[in-house]
């Protein structure tokens, strides 16, 4: 009969921790998947009266052009500040200086993609616009 | 790998008072816990902001402590990174165990995460942004990076997660290592002891500050910036996140490297390290708002930051009695409110419970102690200079401020052009200039001496309500208006000492814009607030001033008579009826002339075709805003626009049987708006012709001018305010209002029209007195277009025109028709010896001799169009010019000529 190994209690440790990290890791993956997952997404409703040109709001940055209404996501497509100021008709990032123009194009960096266009839902029933961020 | 060294005594470090930077760093770690354990007393997580708002305003002690919180917490990180360094230095990387090594070097970054998730809890704006930074950073990372991001940061805006990372899992972690690297639970009494001096002296004399939500400036943590000046660069930041887990590996892995490779590590650590730091300070010293350039006196973050020593006075000592609710303006507490809360006088636009006081007047309103709110105040806001931390804010009324910067109302451009260009300065009237930036030659010191405060940019920085005397003022040169009230107030302000808490009734800041608040600039130069009321100036001096109501004298001495009001004036209208904001602060565009930004012409609302109108559902977000807060935002409505820009006019409608009308803005009062007459419309022969140089009824024009410079004057420098010695003075020969004279200019759209112009400037310019200048003197002679606001319903007569010697250009005089076709001309004025021209004329008598135009294209009348004009004067000598013979001429007046009498004698050339 061959001798049974021994192992130092150190080892053994470090070799339980190693095979429970798997477990672990699992169950942390598994449980974020469903916390993100179940996260649900902001409703919001655009006034009725709308005024023409670029409105803030909450998430959203809209721009009303005659009966076109287009939303787009306030999110700096650069590292995801929050855009909340416009000037000479350029949407900018106060974070790193990007710049957009009213249809969302980036026109100065550091940001090259644009901006997020998020899709406007009309209530046929009232007329309501909503869209969800 | 290298072999293990001898063992470094602690003696060989560096120290302090005896303590090595790790000792003291340990110290800081546990005063930063302690106060950190207290702090959380006050803290609350569900509303985070509000609850630091109130330790500032309401809580000394607790203000105390997260001052001593922060600046342990800082001192902390700066000395880990000493200590760190001191270890490198001394090499003793290969002492430790390789396991201790990877925990050391992870318990940097805790240390870092530690930093960031206290910045992160104060969830003021720049807080609120570092954590979206971070987060798309850490989702970034390959396959767990949103795992990672969710875990380390919760999700939306929830700061429960990083509260229990901030106060547990990194502070233990941290705490574990330090104990294990040290072998030390507590630290030194003695180093806590010496470590708790600077932190409390900082504490003290540099007490932490908390940003306003609503400030214009995002910056993270101050040891971030150096990243922050990076991403300003980088298109792809997360080449940034590479770079950093490259140094950090190589860090992580220094043993393994031999002892050349390592000092080369380390050297390349230095060097970034000290160009980061240099990021740093470009970062927190050189940007600003959208993280543009700016120098640091101009940069408003350093302004309102920790090391700005103006914010350098704590008020923990302070013994605060708070009673009362400090109120809350748009989500924020406000200070100010606590002692100005029963101010009235204000538009409901600016009412202080809708935006508070910090709004307009900046300030610190994370307090109720006067001096510290008061710090940084905006006494005046609406100027210019400071215009973007008050009005033009991006959560009030974005990008008015640079619009107004570029408009020529602020630069001055076609004042700066053609000055320079009289003085033989330039050859080009359209150049763009900014009058602050003028310099010192001779055309620019005439302006600073005499013309130079009329700029809107012109600080004002006195309490008080726009007068005859005002120049500039930013926001308030339109928008300020006092009542009686709050002049009466402000008188009593003049007499207790600055004692604010006495003010009861603020002046208004709203869109009653009246003819006044144009008056001060508009009644000089082109002088059209005057004309308009119709007044004209005269050369009477205040004690000649007969005492009826044909004079009248304006604040500043001079004296005015009563010529004919603008039939818009004798109606009602004021100046703002007709211009919009698109004109009076401009469209972000640089004009050369104010005739370019002007938008609003006679045939806007004097049209026979059918309207041109914006529906009330598409007007731009401006002009919708202003016809709200006018009354005039109704969902069926239509308004006329302008031809030029197509420009709403919100207080134009249009009726359902195409009827415009238009509503006085401030008025009310409502005014249709006439066709034009027949006469102005029927045929082509006038197509030329502005409304304006018809319905013109005069114009002030004067003749004789000299300017001079005198060595000996003490005059003012307008831009500075400041005295100079020698002046430039001017002399005019004499005013008069007549009709103006005619020419040729083209408009704005481009289009070649016969428009009103006056001598503008006929003139000896004499420069030998001025600094350095040669003896010289320069003659000029130009006229320039005029708008001159005295509109009248009837146009002047053909006659005034084709008969009149000053209308075509010649001067005034006599001009007579003789019998044997021969047109004459008697001048009035003597001939000028550096033209052999009259000195009121702008063209010979059908010949080329001629003056200019200050404008690019502007002319007088050539040869051809005079003989054109006098032929037609030649018909009006006998024939009335409402005779059925003269009417067929307006049709095609070729034709008319081909059925001339016998007894019609044509002009002969």
């Amino acid at each position: 009969m061959k001798k049974s190994e021994k192992i130092s209690r150190k080892k053994f440790l470090k070799r339980i921790t190693g095979w429970l990290s798997i477990p672990i890791a699992v169950l942390w993956i598994k449980g974020v998947d469903r916390s993100i997952s179940s996260s649900s997404k902001t409703k919001i409703i655009l006034p009725s009266d709308l005024p023409q040109g670029i409105s803030f709001m909450d998430k959203i940055i809209i721009n009303k052009q005659n009966e076109i209404v287009k939303v787009f996501s306030s999110s700096c497509t650069h590292l995801g500040c929050k855009i909340n100021s416009t000037r000479e008709n350029e949407l900018i990032c106060s974070c790193h200086g990007s710049k957009f123009n009213y249809e969302g194009k980036p026109i100065v960096g550091p940001a090259i993609k644009p901006l997020k266009q998020l899709e406007v839902l009309k209530s046929i029933k009232t007329g309501e616009l909503t869209v969800y961020v | 790998m290298s072999k293990k060294k001898e063992k470094i005594s602690p003696k060989m470090y560096s120290k302090i008072f005896g303590s090595t930077f790790g000792h003291i760093a340990f110290a800081s770690f546990f005063i930063a816990l302690l106060s950190g354990i207290f702090l959380s007393i006050f803290y609350d997580i569900k509303e985070p902001f509000d609850s630091i708002s109130m330790m500032l305003i309401a809580n000394p002690s607790a203000s105390f402590i997260r001052s001593l919180h922060y600046w342990s917490a800082q001192l902390f990180m700066i000395l880990i990174i000493l200590h760190v360094w001191d270890h490198l230095r001394k090499s003793t990387e290969m002492q430790v165990k390789r396991g201790v090594w990877i925990r050391l070097s992870i318990s940097i970054l805790t240390v870092f995460f530690v930093m960031l998730t206290g910045f992160i809890l104060k969830a003021d704006a720049d807080s609120i942004q570092a954590k979206r930074i971070l987060e798309t950073l850490l989702q970034d990372i390959p396959l767990i990076g949103s795992y990672l991001s969710f875990s380390l940061l919760g999700k939306g805006e929830d700061f429960q997660l990083i509260y229990v990372h901030h106060i547990a899992t990194t502070t233990i972690f941290v705490w574990i290592i330090i104990v294990e690297h040290v072998k030390q639970i507590w630290p030194n009494v003695r180093t806590l002891l010496y470590s708790l001096l600077p932190i409390i002296l900082l504490t003290l004399f540099y007490p932490s500050i908390l940003h306003s939500n609503h400030e214009p400036i995002i910056k993270g943590p101050w040891y971030f910036l150096g990243v922050q000046e990076l991403f300003h660069y980088m298109t792809y930041p997360e080449i940034i996140l590479w770079i950093f887990i490259f140094l950090f590996i190589m860090i992580v892995l220094l043993q393994k490297f031999d002892d050349n490779n390592r000092l080369r590590i380390k050297i390349f650590w230095l060097v970034i390290s000290i160009i980061y730091f240099v990021l740093i300070i470009i970062g927190y010293f050189f940007r600003g708002e959208n993280w543009e350039f700016v120098v640091p006196w101009k940069n408003n973050y350093f302004i309102n930051s920790n090391l700005n020593p103006i914010n350098n006075s704590a008020n923990y000592f302070t013994d605060f009695n708070v009673q009362n609710e400090i109120p809350k303006i748009m989500g924020e507490r406000e200070g100010c409110l606590y002692c100005h809360s029963d101010m009235e006088g204000f538009s409901p636009s600016h009412d202080p419970e809708a935006v508070g006081c910090a709004s307009c007047h900046q300030g610190n309103t994370f307090t109720i102690e006067k001096s510290l709110a008061h710090s940084n105040l905006i006494k005046i806001p609406g100027n210019l200079e400071t215009a973007n931390l008050s009005c033009g804010q991006s959560g009030c009324h974005p990008g008015i401020k640079e619009r107004v910067d570029k408009s020529i109302m602020n630069t001055m451009n076609g004042v700066i052009s053609v000055n320079r260009y009289i003085f033989g300065e330039t050859n080009n009237f359209d150049e763009l200039h900014y009058i602050t930036n003028i310099g010192k030659s001779a055309a620019d010191t005439h302006l600073r001496n005499l013309c130079a405060s009329c700029h809107i940019g012109n600080e004002k920085f006195e309490y008080g309500p726009i007068t005859e005397l005002s120049r500039g003022g930013g926001c308030n040169a339109c928008h300020l208006n006092y009542t009686i009230d709050a002049e009466k107030d402000l008188q009593k302000l003049s007499t207790s000492h600055a004692d604010t808490s006495i003010i009861k009734f603020h002046p208004s800041l709203d869109l009653n814009i009246s003819n006044n608040h144009c008056f001060g600039c508009h009644s000089r130069s082109g002088r059209i607030s005057t004309n308009y009321e119709g007044w004209h100036e005269t050369q009477l001096k205040e004690e000649e001033m007969p005492s009826d109501s044909l004079h009248r004298l304006l604040e500043d001495g001079r004296v005015f008579t009563f010529v004919e009001a603008d039939i818009h004036h004798q109606r009602g209208l004021e100046c703002i009826d007709c211009h919009n904001s698109y004109e009076l602060m401009g469209d972000g565009e640089s004009y050369a002339h104010q005739e370019e930004q002007s938008k609003i012409m006679c045939e806007d609302c004097h049209f026979t075709h059918s309207p041109n109108y914006v529906n009330n559902s598409d007007l731009d977000s401006e002009s919708k805003k202003i016809a709200k807060i006018r009354g005039f935002d109704f969902p069926e409505r239509k308004y006329l626009i302008t031809k030029k820009d197509s420009i709403p006019l919100i207080n134009t409608f249009i009726e359902e049987d195409n009827t415009p009308y238009l509503i006085g803005k401030n008025s009310k009062k409502k005014f249709n708006l006439n066709p034009p007459n027949f006469i102005c419309i029927e045929g082509k022969v006038h197509d030329r012709l502005t409304c304006n140089s018809c319905h013109t009824a005069w114009a002030p024009q004067c003749v004789g001018c000299h300017t001079e410079f005198d060595p000996n004057e003490i005059g003012i420098d307008h831009l500075t305010g400041e005295e100079t010695k020698g002046s430039w003075k001017e002399w005019v020969g004499e005013f008069i209002a007549e009709l103006p004279t005619l020419g040729v200019m083209v408009n704005s759209l481009g289009e070649e029209v016969i428009e009103t112009f006056v001598p503008g400037m006929i003139m000896t310019l004499d420069k030998s007195k001025f600094n350095g200048s040669e003896d010289i003197t320069i003659f000029h002679r130009l006229f320039a277009p005029t708008v001159a606001h005295t509109t009248s319903t009837k146009g002047r007569s053909c006659k005034s025109c084709h008969n009149d010697p000053l209308a075509i250009g010649y001067g005034r005089g006599e001009l007579k028709f003789s019998k044997s076709g021969k047109w004459e001309f008697q001048n009035k004025y003597v001939l000028d010896e550096h033209d052999q021209l009259p000195e009121d004329a702008w063209i010979g008598f059908l010949n080329d001799i001629q003056g200019k135009g200050t404008r690019t294209g502007a002319r007088p009348f050539a040869v051809e169009e005079q003989k054109r004009i006098l032929t037609v004067g030649a018909c009006l000598t006998c024939h009335d010019e409402s005779s059925r013979v003269m009417m067929e001429t307006l049709t095609d007046f070729n034709k008319s000529l081909d059925k001339v009498s016998k007894k019609c004698v044509l002009p002969v050339w």
